[in-house]
């Protein structure tokens, strides 16, 4: 049976008080949750990287501006050099990771043959701790 | 006349129209709205990457980042940092999903979230308030670059222009555009590479430079000529060289992450480019192509506005140079330090990508804006059902309107500061898209009350603080705002609809279409 889809419309739908609103089911929840996840946490270390930069420029800025190689000092490397570097390396790593968890998802699928009930929830067999989370 | 025709700036210029003629004239088929409006998702991450980058690295960048560095110092270089965040976030959060939905138009994923007409209005509105601060500040570029290098009037500039665009965008559509953009940023690219091996050829080595300006402090040489007062400028290189020439504190650089990290995810032509790729992976990869990208023209930005004041402070280039660095501002930086690297070839090359920048920056603006008029309010509204043709005409109708409407903005801020600019139509769309595009894409609880109250209060509060925030305490007046208004933007949205508590009923249908792996959703 077509499950249910999601209609693009701007025409008016049924709401529904959110203290009513059904659980996600599982695989969605469990994509969203891992998606997030990942993303948090690389933005988690992102952010702690990129608020260091403006918190050392004015705590501490005799160490910010002092010149470590040429004129060159802690500061201007990580904003002009290393910060550029930094954006590119956490977008790919979230990219990297995600095409991962992807291609497991999709080893599962192959391996269960199981497309309808979606194999999502169940991540792998050996990996209880991720059953745990979807749970 | 083969003698201008062989000056390199009218050759470069010259053949860069050319280009996009040949390109526009190729892929001027647009038999349907997917072709118009997001040509067809059929680019792959190669060439949507490319066209990201190009929609991003506009005017403001090729032109403003490196003259911010070169007149404010290490804020200059901070204004770039706070700039390079926004797409790693776009590219963590936003960009995957949004794909997935497969829309056609910012204001769609509005009104399909929560089934609102309304949303839809407001949603517009939003983009045509984002759409006219930035588009306005690339039309200036365009004219103060015809008018200091060509001799052209402002006006002729800014009509000049304008006409370009409609023809580029009206005919070529989202297919003429992404091919565009995505060669444009590789000349722009090309040319601030080969300025940098000039500079580097040249002995402006990064932290030889750095070094030299930090310890320089008194008057410039050979600056006196050109000033109103008639005395060479005075320089305190330790100032520049630290933090707080634009930013008077913490709070301040705090503000201007903020605004400008999160305005990437409210800029309806950066949004909109990711409903180009053929799915959410090739989504992800041109987010982190265009990423790796603007990282690096970044950060040569950057480098080439510390050797611009190298060159400044040596006081030995020539007339022409010394000249433009004292009275043209800080967008014509790049292009005095391209002649004084590498004379008029390398001018001429330089003034062929920064038409690149403003063009690539501006279609992107005019298809997201066409989009908004001709789909989001022309198709949705209209009484009768209308055909593809219909809706490629509509939008073709769109492009003309706003290339008049961006033109009489162009016309308005004729002594605006283009960086300035920018950073405010930035600060909108933190305010008012990035809220409802992270909540709407990770909460279930966002109510359509909710993203109309966000939309509408974080659009109000940018407004008022962008014009009047004069009337506030001077602790709360903030160059970029983002610290008061995205927080305001965030809150009303969560406020709203935790009171209003009623959300659409295929919520979780809708996070199974922008969540679920391809095949599933």
């Amino acid at each position: 049976m077509k499950e249910k889809e999601f209609v693009m419309t701007d025409e008016p739908c049924e709401t529904i008080h959110i203290k009513e609103l059904p659980e996600l089911d599982e695989e969605t929840r469990y994509i969203a949750k891992t998606e997030f996840r990942t993303g948090l946490s690389l933005t988690i270390i992102y952010f702690l990287f990129v608020l260091s930069v403006p918190v050392m420029n004015w705590f501490k800025p005799d160490w910010a501006f002092t010149k470590l190689f040429g004129g060159m000092s802690a500061s201007w490397f990580l904003t002009t050099i290393f910060a550029m570097a930094m954006a590119f390396i956490i977008a790919f790593v979230h990219t990297k990771l995600y095409e991962r968890w992807e291609r497991k998802v999709g080893t599962t699928i192959q391996a269960t043959g199981n497309v309808e009930k979606n194999e999502i929830t169940t991540p792998s067999v050996e990996n209880e701790k991720e059953k745990e989370i979807v749970k | 006349m083969m003698q201008i025709l062989l000056d390199p700036k009218y050759l470069f210029t010259i053949l860069l129209l050319g280009t996009i003629v040949f390109i526009t004239y190729l892929s001027k088929r647009n038999e349907n709205a997917s072709d118009f409006f997001v040509g067809g998702r059929q680019f792959g991450w190669f060439t949507n990457g490319s066209a990201i980058a190009g929609d991003y690295l506009s005017a403001a960048t090729f032109l403003g980042l490196a003259g911010l560095t070169f007149s404010i110092g290490y804020d200059g270089a901070f204004y770039t940092f706070s700039f390079s965040i926004g797409l790693t976030l776009l590219a963590l959060f936003v960009a995957g999903p949004l794909r997935r939905l497969g829309a056609y138009t910012v204001a769609d994923f509005v009104a399909y979230r929560f089934h609102s007409k309304r949303a839809r209005i407001i949603a517009v509105i939003v983009v045509l308030a984002i759409s006219g601060f930035y588009a306005a500040p690339q039309l200036l570029g365009a004219a103060s670059i015809l008018s200091m290098f060509f001799g052209t009037s402002y006006e002729f500039g800014i009509l000049f222009t304008s006409l370009v665009m409609i023809f580029y965008v009206g005919v070529g559509g989202m297919k003429g555009t992404t091919l565009n953009q995505a060669l444009e940023l590789w000349i722009r690219l090309f040319a601030f590479i080969v300025m940098v091996a000039a500079a580097i050829y040249g002995g402006f080595h990064y932290q030889k430079i750095l070094a030299v300006i930090s310890d320089f402090s008194g008057t410039i040489a050979n600056t006196g000529n050109y000033t109103e007062n008639g005395k060479d400028i005075v320089f305190n290189g330790e100032k520049w060289y630290k933090s707080g020439l634009f930013n008077p504190n913490f709070w301040h650089s705090i503000s201007m992450v903020i605004g400008l990290a999160l305005g990437v995810l409210g800029l309806p032509h950066i949004l909109l480019r990711f409903y180009t790729n053929p799915n959410a992976k090739a989504a992800r990869k041109s987010a982190v192509m265009s990423i790796g990208i603007a990282s690096l023209f970044f950060g040569l930005a950057v480098y080439l506005g510390v050797v611009g004041r190298a060159i400044f402070l040596e006081g030995n280039a020539s007339t022409e140079v010394m000249k433009n660095l004292v009275t043209g501002g800080d967008n014509m930086v790049v292009p005095s330090i391209a002649t004084a690297l590498g004379g008029q070839w390398l001018l001429g090359f330089v003034i062929a990508g920064a038409f690149a920048a403003i063009f690539s920056n501006l279609s992107g603006l005019f298809i997201a804006s066409s989009g908004a008029i001709a789909h989001d309010l022309y198709a949705k509204f209209s009484k009768k059902e209308l055909t593809q043709k219909q809706r490629v005409r509509a939008g073709k109708w769109a492009i003309v309107f706003l290339g008049v409407f961006y033109g009489v903005l162009g016309l308005l801020v004729k002594t605006a500061s283009i960086g300035h600019l920018v950073a405010l139509a930035f600060t909108v769309g933190a305010s008012t898209f990035a809220p409802i595009f992270i909540l709407g894409i990770w909460w279930r609880g966002i109510t359509e009350k909710g993203a109309i109250a966000g939309l509408v209060i974080g659009l109000l509060a940018s407004l008022f603080m962008i014009f009047f925030s004069s009337v506030l305490p001077e602790a709360l007046q903030f160059r970029v705002p983002g610290i008061i208004t995205v927080p305001i933007g965030f809150l009303s949205v969560y406020i709203v609809s935790k009171l209003d508590g009623k959300v659409p009923a295929d919520v979780n249908l809708f996070m199974r279409k922008v969540h679920a792996k391809e095949e599933i959703s």
